[in-house]
């Protein structure tokens, strides 16, 4: 008996072993042989499409040197007369030759090389076309693997399903329309679905979505957003090649792709457009490349986890961006992104605070910018600003019509007079985030920052300093007059702070609006931050009940911070917002915010349309006009021809009026993105009400925009599903993308660890 | 021995009836890729629009692919409004040289389908060009996977 | 040795820029860069001859006709008339201002009728014409679409009209613009 139960024993024993080890030979990643061999093609590809690249450059400027010569001909025509009279053209003045040299400029720049990739081609005139990735003269190449083991031992590559992103931007006017193309594959042996937390601008409208799978596109389909995940899962489930993309904020989006098979490569091409800032004669581009670390209030369940890599569900948040430990790990994913610029006018500068790109001029009016190969790691926003020649835009009225109706967007320029007019004395509030992400560099950045901005205050003014973390402190009990004593004192106390522990905004906004304001000034309170937390709609309900008379401006400080909060802040705070990342100096920042407030702004703005018909204008409640900043109101339209548009506000106590001439049906007034635009803005609008207002109601009204203009929202999704072919075997593994940290953001004050 | 078999004789009928599928209930949705052909004879087709209607069942668009003739590779045009009312017109063209003649597949709508039945799609041609524009006689088919053709011109 | 290639002349060439070109000239363009060149080249300079002078003036066929027939009538007749200087004077005069009556009146009402016909083709075509419908077959489809995008590849004259969004050029953007009308369910 005693035998039997021994051996009995010792079978379980090698069985259970014997199971053991399977489950371990099967966790273990592999890389097939196959996905070394791709890679390295892939890489040689690259450089074969460089070289492609350089000679359609060295085409390019072959054309534009004919275009020249032509010009040059067309210069010295005779004036006519004798045998060839009748073909010889007549001479020319030289403005008419000049004209005419310009024309043949711009032919020549239309065959250059890289034309939008929406347009490019002879063949096909389509939305979306496969090309093989073709990387511009200048851009970032896949690494190889033999390169990947120079690394520094001390980190780790981690193959991981993202490969690389390309972005291409396509900038017209104010208006930018950029293609994301995200390129998976699966690095394992098994079938994997893969996840891939990531930002856009908060103002993109993303409205197509092609799923690429070796030569063949699928377009993906707008549907409500519980109905696509619904899709999704099912097809998920039944082992078909499915993907899809989801809103968690305006700027944060969550990709997913179901059952990449072994070795294979799926591409995900998404495109949006969206509206450049325009400020002090300078346009902004931004497309931002990671998700800063947030922050979430104890018990907060709606919030945006950080975790590390491979540790998901230990946070409770509903969604979490995984990071890559620093110094630690990579993942080679990398970024190559290219902006073609046409201003319509000259533009006569143009530059990258963040980034190493190279530039090349098109024509006076068009730049093309390539990021540089040295600066594909992306960890940091990419911000472009260019200005552009002539005055500053004058107040414009576009207009578009299409089967729904009329759709005008205006561009309030503030009245000139405006900049005469002195300030009244202030009440300065300074909240500094001293939260855990802000340590290092970013404190540093925002306390300069301070301290420049308390230095130029006006004798006058009075002033505060707040900071915030797990909770909120003052320098003074009340605001103090901007005494030189005083100021030297508010140095001293903004100089010892440091950044660590939690970020309660919530306690930052309290203490800044919650105090008895003195009528005899203007309150503003500036806030310094990265914007790092999940609870942005719990901060700007607050905002909204407790503004009062104040108004807001604030400061992002960071390479990656998060400008959806920061500009909704200043939209219900009626103020404004500048933005200093890590490579530039504060001080450009400072200063154009106190030229900003050195001069009332005309508020209580109203406008009379005049003949117009107007309806569904958005910002529902116009925006103050600043000195610098212009305001842009969309809406829909009826009627035709000609009319007077009245603006009226007040400024400095008094009442001014504005009165701008508009012609409904100018042909050079059209823009064909408008009706998108006022779609995008009307979601924002109702999303930005949703904070303190009645949100399911209003995520009805966003749903039913979104659906008809086929835009992303967080009421709609798009999904895409290969129903050609089941793949083999079960779901597969979910394998989520993690991050690198944003640069210059500490990881071990941001990113949770789980409980021990 | 006869106890025995009295006993483990139930046991093993109802094994035998648990082993036996029963019969498959068909999972709620279905994906099924829906062929779309333009037969345009000799002529070289370059240019296509096509109107598509979900004549009778449940069933929704989940995606919409090319062809596989390279000239109409890419995902044709299509209108997202229309895919509320189950019917959709899509469309493409290709200006190049190296188009394709006779019956070629041209795009495919990849579709769930619910509920009981099989759905029956429509396919209206509207318009089919040769290289230099001019309209050709064309002849279109709508393929769901697994099912018979149905040819409309 | 192959025979030279025999290129388009300046004629044909502006017959493919008012989209009057024949089948075999666009189908030399599509495979001649030199044509095509000049093609582009004789566009951009009709252009800048259309920005420097403005639109030419012209008198109508019918007023035309009307001065040349009572001018040479008034010679006529003055040939006949064998009149006194005086009494020739007088009549040359009153046949002077008859003929400037006439002539005056001839103007008024030809720009009346010029003025009505316009009208009545406006009202006639109360639905306007749609910028879309490139190849004017009365209705907008992606056979539109298809014409521009030919035009454009091959470098044929571009109408104003068919700058759909309003840039300022004619280009694959427009050729969009025509293609999502023509899929839309909603359009009339």
């Amino acid at each position: 008996m005693n035998r039997r139960v021994t051996l009995a024993g010792l079978l379980i024993s090698a069985t259970l072993c014997v199971v053991g080890f399977h489950a371990c030979a099967l966790k273990k990643a592999e890389l097939p042989s196959e996905t070394v061999a791709k890679t390295e093609a892939a890489a040689e590809r690259a450089d074969q499409a460089a070289e492609g690249a350089l000679a359609e450059a060295k085409r390019a400027d072959a054309a534009a040197q004919r275009a020249e010569g032509a010009a040059g001909m067309y210069k010295r025509m005779p004036t006519g007369g004798g045998e060839d009279e009748i073909n010889a053209p007549a001479a020319l003045a030289p403005e008419v030759g000049q004209r005419l040299a310009a024309g043949l400029e711009r032919d020549a720049s239309a065959a250059s090389p890289a034309a939008p990739p929406s347009f490019a081609g002879e063949e096909l005139w389509v939305i979306a076309r496969a090309e093989p990735q073709a990387a511009p003269a200048g851009a970032t190449v896949p690494e190889r693997p033999d390169l990947r083991a120079k690394l520094p031992s001390s980190e780790k590559e981690i193959p991981l399903p993202l490969e690389h992103t390309d972005v291409r931007a396509d900038i017209a006017g104010y208006i930018a329309s950029v293609r994301v193309r995200q390129q998976y594959h699966n690095p394992y042996a098994e079938k994997i679905e893969a996840v891939y937390v990531f930002p856009l601008p908060e103002n993109a409208a993303v409205n197509e979505f092609v799923m690429t799978i070796g030569e063949r596109h699928i377009r993906g389909i707008i549907r409500e957003r519980e109905e696509a995940e619904r899709v999704y899962a099912e097809a998920k489930r039944q082992g078909y090649t499915a993907s899809l993309l989801t809103q968690e904020r305006p700027n944060l989006f969550t990709q997913s792709v179901a059952n990449i098979e072994p070795g294979k490569e799926i591409d995900i091409d998404l495109t949006y457009f969206n509206t450049l800032v325009y400020h002090d004669g300078e346009y902004e581009f931004v497309f931002p490349m990671v998700v800063g670390p947030r922050f979430n209030p104890p018990g907060s369940t709606t919030g945006i986890g950080a975790v590390p890599r491979g540790q998901k569900g230990i946070s409770g948040q509903p969604v979490e961006v995984q990071y890559l430990r620093p110094g630690a790990e990579r993942s080679g994913h990398d970024i190559s992104l290219a902006v073609d610029v046409d201003a319509g006018v000259s533009i006569e500068s143009i530059a990258s605070p963040s980034h190493a790109i190279e530039v090349t001029q098109i024509s006076p009016s068009r730049e093309r910018v390539l990021l540089s190969r040295l600066d594909t790691i992306p960890n940091k926003d990419f911000v472009l600003r260019y200005k552009v020649a002539g005055q500053t835009v004058k107040t414009a009225f576009l207009t578009h019509r299409d089967q729904r109706g009329g759709f005008f967007t205006l561009m309030l320029q503030p009245p000139a007079q405006l900049a005469n007019l002195p300030r009244a004395p202030m009440e300065m509030v300074f909240v500094l985030d001293c939260s855990g992400s802000m340590s290092g560099y970013p404190i540093a950045k925002a306390k300069g920052a301070l301290i420049r901005a308390l230095k130029r205050l006006g004798p006058d003014d009075t002033f505060q300093v707040i900071r915030f973390s797990d909770n909120a402190s003052t320098f003074g009990n009340m605001p103090v007059p901007a005494t030189s004593r005083n100021v030297e004192r508010a140095v001293e106390y903004v100089n010892q702070l440091e950044g660590e522990g939690g970020t309660m905004m919530i306690e930052g906004v309290k203490a800044a609006l919650d105090f008895p304001h003195d009528p005899r000034r203007l309150r503003i309170v500036s806030f310094m931050t990265d914007g790092y937390i999940g609870n942005e709609a719990e901060i700007l309900g607050e905002i909204h009940k407790r503004l009062g008379a104040s108004r807001i401006f604030s400061f992002g400080v960071g390479s990656s911070v998060n400008r959806y909060l920061l500009d909704s802040m200043a939209y219900v705070g009626k103020g404004a917002v500048a933005y200093v990342g890590l490579d530039e100096g504060s001080e450009r920042a400072v200063d154009e915010f106190y030229e900003r407030i050195s001069h009332p702004a005309l508020t209580d703005i109203r406008i009379d349309w005049g003949k117009l018909d107007v309806d569904d204008v958005y910002p529902r409640r116009i925006p103050d006009l600043f000195v610098g900043r212009p305001v842009i109101v969309t809406g829909r339209f009826k009627g035709h021809g000609q009319t007077t548009l009245h603006v009226s506000g007040r400024a400095g106590g008094e009442e001014t009026q504005l009165a701008i001439g508009v012609d409904s049906d100018a042909a050079d007034a059209v823009h064909p993105a408008l009706a998108s635009v006022w779609a995008r803005t009307k979601i924002a609008d109702l999303d930005a009400r949703a904070t303190h207002e009645d949100a399911r109601e209003l995520g009805q009204q966003i749903k039913t925009v979104a659906l008809e203009y086929g835009l992303m929202s967080a009421y709609t999704a798009f999904v895409a599903v290969d129903s050609s072919a089941r793949t083999a075997g079960d779901h597969g593994t979910t394998v989520v993308q993690p991050v690198p940290m944003p640069e210059g953001v500490p990881y071990d004050t941001t990113v949770q660890t789980p409980a021990h | 021995m006869n106890r025995l078999a009295h006993a483990i004789a139930p046991l093993v009928v109802l094994s035998l009836m648990a082993a036996k599928p029963a019969h498959a209930e068909p999972p709620a949705a279905r994906f099924r890729p829906v062929q779309l052909y333009i037969d345009s004879g000799s002529q070289p087709l370059a240019a296509y629009q096509v109107e598509i209607v979900v004549a009778s069942g449940d069933a929704r668009i989940v995606g919409i692919e090319g062809g596989e003739p390279p000239a109409f590779r890419s995902a044709p045009y299509y209108d997202p409004a229309a895919l509320k009312g189950g019917r959709i017109i899509i469309a493409a063209f290709n200006t190049g040289d190296q188009l394709p003649s006779g019956k070629v597949r041209v795009a495919t709508l990849h579709m769930e389908e619910s509920g009981p039945g099989t759905p029956v799609y429509q396919a209206t041609l509207k318009a089919a060009a040769t290289s230099n524009g001019k309209p050709i006689d064309a002849r279109v088919w709508i393929t769901p996977d697994g099912s018979k053709e149905e040819e409309k011109k | 040795m192959s025979a030279p290639t025999k290129h388009l002349d300046l004629l044909q060439i502006d017959a493919v820029r008012v989209g009057e070109g024949d089948k075999a000239d666009l189908d030399h363009l599509e495979t001649c860069n030199e044509c095509r060149r000049a093609l582009a080249d004789l566009q951009g300079l009709t252009r800048a001859l259309q920005e420097s002078h403005g639109p030419a003036l012209k008198v109508p066929d019918e007023i035309e006709r009307r001065i040349l027939w009572n001018a040479r009538k008034q010679a006529a007749i003055a040939k006949k008339l064998h009149v006194s200087n005086r009494g020739r004077r007088m009549l040359v005069a009153r046949w002077a201002v008859a003929a400037g009556v006439v002539l005056a009146l001839g103007t008024l009402s030809t720009w009346r009728l010029l003025r009505e016909r316009t009208v009545s083709r406006r009202m006639a075509t109360s639905t306007p014409v749609a910028k879309e419908d490139v190849d004017g077959d009365g209705k907008v489809d992606i056979l539109d679409a298809f014409a521009l995008a030919r035009s454009l590849r091959v470098g044929s004259g571009a109408k104003p009209t068919w700058d759909l969004n309003g840039d300022g050029v004619v280009d694959g953007r427009d050729v969009d613009v025509i293609a999502h009308t023509a899929v839309s369910v909603g359009k009339v």
